[in-house]
């Protein structure tokens, strides 16, 4: 039979004290309190080891007249010793007198020394005289009601020997009785055959438990395994770094390079190097984020690159470029500033780069706006490239990333001619405007001295990530919510 | 892009022919147009920036006639060849604030109320766009048979100017159309910084506008007028032209007939509108290798001509005159991509890059992708936050004066470029305190900080924080030194006092003597500035810097 380590105890406590005792002396002895006895012994009692009943005890302790006796003595305790201090005989009232004793004392102090055959009464010329008998220190009734009177409370059952004389006391108005029920468990012989073989249980095994080998001595206590477990969070990684991970895995797959550029960027890179005219409204206060301080710097390109940008937009546009203004820092507003700046660093075919990054646009913060979002560019360059590599390498893209069909109309961009947008097919939403693309212009290319084409496309992620994540607001791509990334991430 | 709205009948009307719903949608997405609306007659459409002489049904109309070939498009009919004898005279007075005009002149035209809606958003969104809102370019309209020409270009001061503005009920001063017409409150930055103000007058005192700001009631354009006098105003020469040579050919399609004006500089006479078209020469072989084609000659110049060229052959090479009111074509790529929309978008096979390399991450995306794996074996939940942040955590934090601040924020919530990431845990725990404890959370992203050269640069940083009912350092400590173990650095810790951390709680990171990073115990204030009821242990590293030390050391 299997016992927990708390029933075991206490059946094994009981056996101690006799097999029988009532609660308050077992929880005492199992040095807790009552109430924690409560559930272990309903179990043995369940189980058939312990039995309980109930049990009236009696208790005993001084009335005020019992006290009175127990300090100055009884009544003919008292009378004796002032006998004795007479002589040993003496008149009646002589010795009542110098016995101090009451009227209303004078029956029991006479009655109860001559019953005892301690005294004889005679009578002389019609004078009483009492004369000692039989000498003694102290009638029983008194030591026991002094015994008693010390205690304050006892049990009658520790007097169960002198009962003959405690009810001599009640009688005498000189206790009174109290009766207390109690509980007293008993173990049965199934009990005490069960406490014999069993092995008490443990809750927990431990290192301690292990290494001593205390486990052979117990039994592991079962669990309700269809209880549910406290929750667990796990360390786990975002799910839409998650997603632009897998980007960069179909583009690593394709052969791309990957490419990082500054936050923070020059107007030359992001706009001039990309034959962006100084006068385009992209480049206005509306549409590109400036820096507080410091507003501009000295653009790392080589010098003569930027003469070269200078010719190109004063020629191709028609206007005075302005190195004050290409100067000015922006924040990166298209990727595409970071395939130029690769491209001016990496000038020799074949080319194929890509760079997945963080933008920046004014805009109204709502559901499907963001001020900072992620476009992926990226760029192929060869003698062989030409506008149906850049439709094919955009077709491969979207079908990696599980799009059935793609298609393209024309488009503007100021740096690339032919310029395209594309459109992507999902089996729910239709066609969904993904990207923009094209083939880099001379005017972008003639200054670096590149005289192949390059083709270039950037694509929005945060729209495919919210179709791919299930999220309806943009903004929770970069949750501030733990619980949403602590659970399925579902918007 | 520029939004345009139209009047499908009045589309139809313009191309001559008709054409069902659904396939117009379609010739117009092939043609740089894309429908976002349509609602009975009423369609409103996208156009791309680059062809002003889309912005109107007109252009739409002319476009679309020769893409279907129904009719080519005749370079001569746009082209002013007479002289309509009036001259403008430009006063000196102009140049400083506003140099240059342009002129035409329209005649027989026939105006609608859709056809005056037609030019008058032509005129609105070629503001917008050319004229960067009127400040380059600003377009006025006039009843020529309201005028007594020559007319006068002149600069006069705000108080010596005096008429009825467009719509307004009362003759005003030059200084009080600024200041209480709604044109004047839009566009009077412009010119409100000089002196003297641009004014176009006629012979007999008859003002016609006060450019760039509105014209006059009395000489404006209803349904009754048959001649126009059109005049452009700007900074660049170039930019009137074009812009001149768009609107002509609008008011062309409306059934007028063009002729030039005499804009005289004193010495130097200009007759306007000039003839913007160029000639553009193609090699054919450079059309091939750039689409992927393989077209002869007679192909690509049958496709010209659909997009409104005139094109003549000399042996391999194709000469091709743009239509008098293009103004996108600057080099032969731009011919070409009017060869492929010709040939259709959709005809194009697509073709895999013969192009064979090795794809490779990035140092830094390596580093980043070891660095965020370690951390989620550590049980950190990483979270992934706005570079761009709000003024109010920053101050609380007391960062905000060492960030970059964005010149031209949109909002408080996005007004400072991160220069740590400390901030951002700190925020994100401040806005999930209610959730379960303990709270586990790690960043790896890209800070901004100014350099040496006092240049705002990228640096990547690592931050992680420990919320719970109880936190010590050494709990922080710990995945210190068991991330740096992983790493094969050696971290060295020297006491530190900060602000943000309670005293003697916190730690300076060394490496190799390179100061890498901070580690701490969350100071009680800071907490409660946050209203954050569990302490927090935290550190920030430098991923550049531990990269750093990591190759310098070798490992790895």
């Amino acid at each position: 039979m299997e016992l927990r380590e708390s029933e075991l105890k206490l059946l094994k406590t009981l056996i101690e004290l006799g097999g029988k005792a009532t609660i308050t002396a077992l929880a005492q002895k199992m040095g807790v309190h009552e109430s924690a006895t409560y559930t272990p012994l309903m179990l043995l009692i369940d189980k058939g080891l312990v039995s309980m009943r109930e049990r009236t005890d009696r208790l005993l302790k001084c009335t005020d007249e019992g006290r009175k006796c127990a300090e100055k003595g009884l009544p003919e305790e008292r009378l004796l010793k002032a006998l004795k201090r007479l002589g040993g005989k003496s008149e009646v009232s002589i010795v009542l007198e110098e016995a101090c004793i009451a009227e209303e004392e004078v029956d029991a102090a006479l009655g109860w020394a001559k019953k005892r055959g301690l005294i004889k009464l005679s009578s002389v010329e019609g004078k009483r005289f009492i004369e000692i008998v039989k000498e003694v220190e102290e009638v029983e009734e008194g030591k026991i009601l002094k015994d008693i009177c010390a205690k304050g409370t006892v049990e009658e059952y520790e007097y169960r020997n002198l009962l003959n004389v405690v009810s001599i006391l009640i009688d005498r108005g000189l206790l009174e009785v109290e009766e207390r029920k109690e509980r007293e468990v008993e173990v049965t012989s199934l009990g005490l055959e069960v406490a014999e073989k069993a092995k008490p249980t443990l809750t927990k095994l431990n290192a301690d438990i292990i290494r001593k080998g205390i486990w052979r001595h117990y039994s592991l206590q079962p669990y309700d395994v269809k209880a549910k477990p406290p929750k667990l969070y796990p360390g786990k990684k975002h799910p839409y770094l998650e997603f632009l991970e897998e980007l960069k895995e179909i583009l690593l797959a394709m052969g791309f390079e990957e490419a990082m550029g500054p936050y923070v960027e020059y107007e030359f890179w992001n706009f001039d190097a990309l034959f962006q005219a100084q006068n385009h409204p992209a480049r206005e206060v509306h549409d590109s984020f400036f820096i507080a301080y410091p507003r501009e710097g000295a653009i790392d390109a080589d010098q003569d690159y930027i003469e070269k940008v200078k010719e190109e937009h004063e020629r191709g546009w028609g206007y005075k470029w302005d190195l004050s203004i290409a100067r000015r820092y922006v924040m990166r507003s298209q990727t595409t500033a970071v395939s130029i700046r690769f491209l001016a660093q990496h000038k020799k075919p074949p080319i194929k780069m890509f760079c997945l990054s963080k933008v920046f646009r004014p805009d109204v913060v709502d559901a499907k706006h963001s001020v900072e979002f992620h476009q992926l560019d990226g760029i192929v360059g060869d003698h062989v490239i030409n506008f149906k590599h850049l439709l094919g390498i955009l077709a491969a893209i979207a079908k990696e990333l599980g799009f059935e069909a793609i298609k393209f109309v024309p488009s503007y961009f100021p740096f690339t001619e032919p310029s395209v947008e594309g459109f992507v097919k999902h089996p729910k939403l239709g066609w969904i405007e993904c990207l923009g693309a094209g083939l880099f212009r001379p005017e972008v290319l003639r200054p670096l001295n590149i005289d192949f084409q390059v083709i270039a496309w950037g694509i929005g992620v945060d729209r495919l990530a919210m179709i791919k994540l299930g999220i309806n607001d943009i903004r929770d791509l970069h949750t501030m919510r733990l619980d949403k990334l602590r659970g399925a991430f579902r918007g | 892009m520029p939004t345009v709205a139209l009047n499908i009948k009045d589309l139809m009307k313009l191309i001559g022919g008709e054409l069902n719903t659904e396939w117009l949608i379609e010739v117009l997405r092939a043609n740089k147009c894309s429908v976002e609306m349509v609602q009975g007659d009423d369609m409103i459409l996208e156009v791309t920036s680059d062809r002003p002489d889309l912005f109107s049904a007109e252009g739409i109309a002319r476009a679309l006639r020769s893409y279907l070939g129904l009719r080519e498009i005749n370079h001569e009919e746009y082209l002013a060849r007479e002289y309509s004898g009036v001259e403008v005279l430009v006063s000196e007075s102009v140049r400083d604030v506003r140099p240059f005009i342009a002129c035409a002149i329209v005649k027989n035209v026939k105006l609608d109320d859709e056809a005056i809606r037609q030019v008058m958003q032509l005129q609105e969104k070629l503001h917008m766009t050319y004229g960067l809102k009127r400040k380059n370019a600003s377009i006025g309209l006039y009843d020529l048979d309201s005028i007594k020409p020559p007319i006068i270009y002149e600069a006069r001061r705000p108080s010596d100017i005096r008429f009825r503005p467009l719509d307004e009920k009362r003759e005003m001063r030059g200084d009080e159309i600024l200041k209480y017409t709604s044109k004047g409150a839009e566009y009077g930055w412009i010119i409100s910084g000089f002196d003297r103000y641009p004014l176009l007058r006629d012979s007999e005192g008859r003002v016609l506008s006060m450019p760039p700001i509105i014209n006059s009631e009395e000489t404006k354009v209803t349904t009754n007028t048959r001649n126009v006098f059109i005049d452009i105003t700007g900074l660049s020469e170039k930019t009137l032209n074009q812009a001149l040579a768009v609107l002509v050919a609008a008011l062309v399609d409306r059934g007028g007939k063009a002729f030039s004006v005499k804009v005289v500089y004193g010495d130097r006479v200009v007759a306007t509108p000039i003839d913007i078209s160029k000639e553009m020469s193609l090699r054919l072989s450079r059309v091939n290798e750039v689409l992927g084609v393989n077209l002869s000659k007679e192909d690509v110049a049958k496709l010209l001509t659909k997009m409104g060229y005139v094109v003549r052959t000399e042996e391999d090479t194709l000469v091709c005159k743009t239509s008098p009111y293009r103004v996108d074509v600057i080099s032969d790529v731009d011919v070409i991509e009017d060869v492929a929309i010709a040939y259709g978008y959709d005809k194009f096979e697509f073709e895999y890059p013969p192009v064979v390399t090795i794809g490779k991450l990035h140092p830094k995306s390596l580093f980043n992708r070891k660095l965020r794996e370690i951390m989620v074996g550590f049980g950190f939940q990483e979270i992934y936050t706005y570079v761009l942040s709000s003024r109010s955590v920053l101050m609380q934090l007391g960062i905000f004066d060492k960030a970059i601040k964005l010149g031209n924020p949109v909002s408080s919530e996005y007004e400072v470029l991160r220069c740590d990431l400390t901030s951002k845990l700190l925020h994100f725990l401040s806005l999930n305190k209610h959730l379960e404890h303990p709270q586990k959370v790690f960043e790896i992203g890209d800070v901004v900080v100014l350099n040496e050269e006092r240049r705002p640069v990228n640096e990547t940083h690592l931050a992680c924080a420990i919320s719970d009912f109880e936190v010590s350092f050494e709990e922080i400590q710990a995945v210190l030194y068991a991330l740096f173990e992983i790493l094969g650095l050696e971290p060295r810790l020297e006491p530190w006092e900060e602000e943000l951390f309670i005293r003697g709680r916190c730690a300076k990171v060394f490496v190799n003597e390179r100061d890498v990073g901070l580690l701490g115990e969350i100071s009680p204030e800071v907490l409660e500035k946050l209203e954050l009821e569990y302490p927090v242990a935290l550190m920030e590293v430098n991923v550049d810097k531990l990269q750093q030390a990591i190759e310098e050391s070798g490992k790895l």
